[in-house]
This record gives C-alpha cells, structure tokens and sequence, in this order.
C-alpha cells in the first residue's frame, strides 16, 4: 500500500445495533485514484459500512476523513453510489430522473442536462430518454442506474456488486466506463462477491468478516502473502517421490468445496501460452491467462540451463509433464538442484499463488472463533 | 433551491402531469356540479310526485278535513265503489283511504290507507295531520270552544339570536353557522384523507422500487419526507382550487341556462324549505368571512401537516401498499372520532366536550371547523392554534425519527409498538 495521505479513510469504527455489533473497530484506507475491493461473507457489515461512509446512517464511534478532513454532509455531492438493491422511480421518464437524482447531488439544471445527455448518449441509451422504466430490460435499467450514479462526476464512486444483472456485452461496456472513471481520477469502492471483478479490477482490498477487517492490503501483496510455496514445473523425465522438503499440495477446490469454480477459472489453457509470455519479473502475476484456481507466476531462472526454450504442448509429445509441489523446507535452489540430481530436465518453474477464491475462503474459515 | 425544495417540486410536478390527476381534477367539477344540478332538475321536471287519495269518509266527520295541497290530490266518493281493489292495482299514484262509520273521538281508530306502494313519510304525515286536526277540532267543539279561537291562541315566535362580544352585540346564524361549520370539517376530513394516503403510497412507492436508497444518500431523511409532505399539499391545494372554481363556474353556467333561475338550485342546496336557505344567506352576511377563512386556511394546513407527518412515517416503516392498512387504523381514529364529536359540537359549541376536542390537535382541526362560525372566545383559539403547531412541530418530530428508521428497513412489517420504540434508536 502507498504511503500517500489516504482519499478516504474509515477510522475505528463502530456500529452497534440492538443485539450485535455491525462494525467492530473497521479501518481502511482508500488511495486516490484506484480501486478498491470491500470483500466479505453477507452479513458481513459491508452495506453497514457503505451506508456509513455515504452518510446514509452514522458511525456509533470512530470517524471518517475525506483527504484528511471529518467527512461533511457537502461531501455527498462528491460520491455516487450505486446500491445493491437497484430501483428507480417505475412510472418517471429515465431522463427526469437522472435530472432530478443529478440535481440532488447538487448539480445545477443545466449541468444536469447536459450531463444526463453526455451519458445517455454514451451508454447508448439516449433514444429512450422519454421512456418510463418500467418499459426498459433489465440490461437498460442497470446502464440508467449506472448513469445516473456517476452523471455528478463523483470522484469517489461506491459500487455495490456493479456487474450483477449485466449480460457479458453490457458487463464489458460498464467495465470500460468504471476503467476511464478510474483514468479520470476517480477514486472507487466496490463491494462485490465475485473474486474475477477482485482479480482484474482492484488494486486494494479488504475483507470484512464477522464485523472486523479480517484482511487489507494491495491485492499483489496479499497474493505473496498468501503463497504456500507451491510450483508448478514443467519437466521431461520422471519426478521421484519422496523427496527431502517437498510435498505434494493438495488441489483445493477440488475437493467438493463449496464455492463453484468460476467460468474463468474451468478453463484450461495450452501451455504453449505460457511458454510465449515474456515474464519481467516475479512480481507478475500471468492473469491474462487464468488457467486454474491457482494463479501461475513465473520464477526467475536460477539456472540457464533449466528452463528450455518452451515447446508445444500436445497429447502426443507426452514426454513434457507438469508436476506441482510445496516446499515444506529448504530453498526453491535445493529444489532446482535435486531436480538436476534426479537427472530431470525442466521446461519451466512457476510459483503459483492462490487467488482471491482461496483466499478468501482460507481467511473466513481461519478467523471462524 | 434547498434539498426539500427539488423533492417538493418533483412530487408535484410528477403528480400533476399524472393522466389521473388530470382527468380527476376536471371529472371532480362535473360530479360536484351534477351533485346540485340533477336535484334541481328532478324537482323542476320531475313531477313524479303526483298522486291522488280516494277518500270514503262513512263517518260523515271529516268532511272537508282533506286539502289538496301541491301534489297530492284528495277526492273524496260516497259509496265504496265496485272493483276498487283492482283498480288499484292497475292504477298508479292512487291511494284509498276508508274511514269506518263509527269513530270514537277518544279512543280514534278504523282509518284504513290503501296503496299499491307504502306511502311516503309526507303522504301519511298529512293524512294523519288532517285527522287528528279535524278530531282536536270536534273535541274543542264538544267543549263548546271554537277552534278559530284556539288557533289564535298559537303563536310563531321568530327569536333572534346575538352574540355578545367586546365590540357590543351582533347577529348570529346558527343555520349559516352550521352548514359553514360542516362544510369546513368536511372538507377538512377529505383533504387529510386523500392527500395523507397520497403520501403513504407516495412514500411506499420510494420503498418498494428501492430508489429509497440511492435518494437518501442524497438527500436527508427529514427532507426528503418534509418535501414529499409539501409537495403533496401543493398538489392538493392546486386540485381544490381547481375544483371551487370549476364547480362554481359550472353551477353558475347550469343556473343559468338550464335551470333558468336561481331559487330551483338555491332550495335544493339548503334542502328543501328556501326559507330555510334565504335564512341561511342572510346567516352568511352575519359571519365575519375573511376571518373565517384565515382561520380554516390555518387549520387546514397545520392539520393536514400534522396527519401527513405521521402517513410517511406509517409509509416508511412498510414494503408494500397492502401493509399500510392495519398502521393507518390508529391513526385514522382520532379523525373519525372528531367527525363524530362535531355532531354534538353543533348542538352545543360551548361546552366543555368541544371546548377540550378544539385543543386536543389531533382533533382540532375538524372541531374548530365546526365552532369557528359560532364564535370561539380569542384565548381559546390562540390556545388551539399554538397548540396546533406545538403539536404538527412533533408529530413531525416523531414521524421524522420513525421515517429514517423505517426508509432502511426491509422485510418484517413492525408493529405499532416497534414503530413507537423505532423513535429511540440511534442511525
């Protein structure tokens, strides 16, 4: 996480209700200009918490600072929030309301106008501005709730589950739009469940559970954080079990786990892919090809003759194999070494790192009392 | 423009752009006018009323004794002619009347009506009217007075009521007083009525599409439900004024033309005696009517504040319309109860039962509607109105502390108590 003054910081907070404890002491820090992931399990505390800091309901204790200041009742007109629960008025043109809803967040009317029409035209929804929503689809109520969520160029964005009920042409679109507000300077909260809208979109996150952050940080960090040391290796020759400091990981997810593999995780992708992937460094993490629950990151050759320039990976050339293991011990190099002792010609060497599937579920359960 | 201020101009201008709100702001002068026209008309071209009464007086005394007097027609007949029966029942608007032979004038009895309908109540008041005069009558002779000298003895009294205040005495109406009372307690009772349960579904309508949660992030609970509040009553207001002018218009027009003349329409608004109306009229030139309509202006408003505060906290605190009911019934009894009381009110404006309804401010409003036009000391009306607005100030205080509760509540319709508890909690 980036030392810079936070845009918006919770501080300590607490909401008590009658008989339990929403928010337990929660801090965050959310840095200008980049997104940030608000996880955890429902009933967690996250609409509480999203409720609190759009001034919707008040803390119990603690205090919310926007760029170092207490957060003021003005400072709504500088958020846009887009609520889990969608609705609009039924029988109101689409075009009064994103006027009177951009007029409530203080707009005047003719910037209003010409924001309503600058957004409308951009969303592809400018013909239907003298419709009723409730002769919308689905799809198009979620762009006008989009709309009219941002038409006050809010610069901090509170987007609660963004991407439900938008078809993957409509999901794209949106993402586009959240990524240029983003470019724009922005500064964006999203409280979702999908671990993909984590992976591609947020640089921070944090994880409520039970009423407490349970887990905060750069997403890339949290990553390392939660390596367990397993690789996976590309290699010819037969791998001998047992060896000194190695173990075979166990596949999580696998294993009837209750959270379902995502469509982006089922894929399998050819390993030449991965081959043809110039890697910079070990801070990578190849998510443009998601190929498991595990997210592959490439390791550094420590030796020039282990990694071979890659080759195509087909049924018939079964010579490559693909092993994974976890280092209970020892260095990566003893690794490397007994590989080479074993007279065992490695292809490649990938660390891989748990996703926010894993994560998260690791974390929930580890913090279970 | 504040906060309150854009929620108030949406409600109405959504409201009275409505298709409904304009077809029922110029079908209501219709139905209203219809309401003092059709009567008129009836009791100008109707003439249905006719009717003729065969009497067969075998006693011999009470000849003489039935007038034909407006629509109904006596013919009197010796004998009982054959077939009568059928007649009647071929033969419409007709009545028989038998008087048997012999009549003891102590113990009367043998006065026999016959008619293919029961008569109505002014057809069979005459008829017996006309006997018991006649046999008073008979009796007086017996005692060798005359009647003529009796009748003389009856007196009609016209008193005129005063009132005595500061500046010396004045007239005073009580019909006018009365029929102005009323008039204003209804009218009070419909617009808290149809406008209060416009803000209960206005408010569940905000609940139910879930734009609650987008708005209040926008804007203050209180302001939301403060602007939604006036924003209606300005939708009321423009419908009534729309409505009193129409409706006058359209009487006048229907005066005019159709009914030729204003005494036809004029007795029918005051019922059916125009004496009874022109007393009425003249009652309305005793009433200090600016003043009057300050003062119902006043109550007006301030009422329907008061009862609209605590329609969007019940609007609030529910999902769906159908919910509303059982919240609504505790609320509304104060409102029927006074409808009620202002019946006894007439009858006595002074006494204590009015004196502690008109302060009460759940009640007011219909109750000094009804005294206002008699006369309310100055003391108690500057009571009545500062409590008045003690009392809309909390109702809107509480129904505030309930709305931001109930506008983020989904699921459980609460209870009445949970409402009242909802008023402790902190947000």
């Amino acid at each position: 996480m980036s030392t810079a003054a936070p845009f918006l910081e919770v501080r300590s907070v607490v909401k008590r209700y009658h008989n339990h404890t929403a928010l337990d002491e929660v801090s965050l820090n959310l840095q200008s200009g980049r997104i940030f992931g608000l996880l955890g399990p429902n009933g967690a505390g996250k609409t509480t918490l999203i409720r609190i800091i759009n001034q919707i309901i008040g803390p119990d204790e603690g205090q919310l600072l926007l760029e170092g200041r207490p957060l003021s009742y003005a400072d709504t007109h500088r958020m846009g929030y887009l609520p889990e629960e969608r609705g609009l008025y039924k029988k109101m043109k689409i075009g009064d309301q994103a006027l009177y809803l951009a007029q409530l967040r203080g707009l005047s009317a003719r910037d209003a106008r010409q924001q309503v029409r600058h957004w409308f035209t951009r969303l592809d929804i400018q013909g239907w501005v003298d419709k009723k929503v409730e002769e919308l689809s689905k799809g198009m109520q979620q762009k006008v709730q989009f709309a009219c969520t941002v038409l006050h160029r809010p610069d901090l964005i509170i987007l609660d589950e963004p991407f439900s009920g938008f078809d993957p042409v409509n999901a794209e679109v949106l993402k586009q739009e959240i990524l240029n507000l983003q470019r724009d300077g922005a500064t964006l909260l999203f409280s979702t469940h999908r671990m993909e809208t984590v992976e591609e979109m947020c640089q921070d996150i944090a994880l409520i559970h039970k009423s407490k952050v349970v887990l905060s940080g750069e997403t890339g960090e949290i990553r390392r954080r939660f390596s367990d040391r397993t690789y996976l290796l590309r290699h010819e020759g037969e791998f001998q079990w047992p060896v000194q400091g190695v173990e075979r990981p166990s596949i999580p997810n696998s294993d009837s786990e209750k959270v379902p593999l995502s469509e982006y995780h089922s894929e399998k992708v050819p390993l030449s892919e991965y081959h043809s992937e110039k890697v910079p460094s070990s801070e990578y993490h190849s998510e443009k090809v998601p190929s498991s629950e595990y997210h592959s990151e490439k390791v550094p050759s420590s030796g020039s003759d282990v990694v071979k320039a890659p080759s195509a990976h087909s049924n018939e050339e079964s010579a490559v194999r693909e092993t994974r293991v976890r280092l209970t011990q020892g260095s990566l190099n003893d690794l490397l070494a007994h590989c080479i002792a074993q007279k065992i010609e490695l292809h490649s060497v990938e660390e891989i790192r748990p996703g926010f599937h894993e994560i998260f579920i690791k974390t929930v359960k580890e913090s279970q009392p | 423009m504040s906060k309150a201020g854009w929620v108030a101009q949406r409600e109405f201008m959504v409201r009275v752009r409505s298709r409904q709100f304009i077809i029922m702001t110029l079908l209501g002068p219709f139905l209203f006018s219809l309401m003092f026209v059709i009567p008129a008309l009836l009791a100008r071209y109707g003439g249905s009323d006719k009717q003729t009464i065969w009497v067969h007086d075998a006693s011999g005394l009470f000849a003489g004794a039935f007038q034909t007097e407006g629509e109904v027609v006596f013919r009197e007949f010796d004998r009982q002619p054959d077939g009568w029966r059928d007649s009647l029942k071929s033969g419409k608007d007709l009545g028989f009347l038998l008087i048997d032979p012999a009549i003891d004038l102590n113990k009367p009895t043998g006065f026999r009506y016959y008619s293919d309908q029961p008569p109505g109540v002014a057809t069979s008041d005459r008829i017996t009217r006309a006997i018991s005069d006649r046999i008073q009558a008979l009796k007086l002779k017996q005692r060798g007075l005359d009647p003529g000298f009796v009748d003389s003895l009856r007196t009609n009294i016209d008193l005129q009521t005063l009132r005595l205040t500061g500046e010396g005495e004045e007239n005073s109406s009580t019909g006018a007083a009365t029929v102005v009372g009323f008039m204003a307690a209804f009218i009070m009772y419909l617009f808290i009525f149809l406008y209060g349960s416009m803000v209960v579904r206005g408010v569940v309508e905000e609940k139910a599409s879930r734009v609650m949660e987008v708005l209040v992030a926008s804007v203050r609970p209180f302001d939301l439900m403060l602007g939604k509040i006036l924003g209606i009553a300005a939708v009321g207001l423009a419908q009534f004024v729309v409505w009193i002018a129409l409706t006058s218009g359209l009487v006048a027009l229907a005066q005019a033309t159709i009914l030729g003349g204003t005494e036809a329409t004029s007795a029918q608004m005051a019922g059916s005696s125009p004496d009874g109306f022109e007393g009425i009229m003249l009652g309305l030139g005793t009433l200090n009517l600016p003043f009057l309509l300050s003062m119902f202006l006043f109550y007006f408003i301030s009422g329907y504040l008061l009862y609209a505060a605590l329609f969007a906290a019940i609007g609030s605190a529910v999902d769906n319309e159908s919910d509303t009911q059982q919240l609504m019934f505790p609320v509304t009894i104060p409102i029927i109860l006074a409808i009620i009381v202002a019946q006894m009110v007439v009858q006595n404006p002074g006494s204590p039962l009015s004196f502690w309804f008109s302060m009460i401010p759940l009640t007011a409003p219909i109750l000094m509607a009804v005294r206002l036009p008699f006369g309310v000391p100055a003391w108690e009306l500057a009571l009545s109105m500062s409590l008045m607005v003690v009392g809309f100030l909390a109702t809107t205080w509480i129904a505030a502390r309930i709305y931001r509760v109930g506008v983020l509540m989904y699921g459980k319709k609460p209870t009445f108590k949970e409402l009242l508890k909802w008023i402790t909690y902190k947000v």
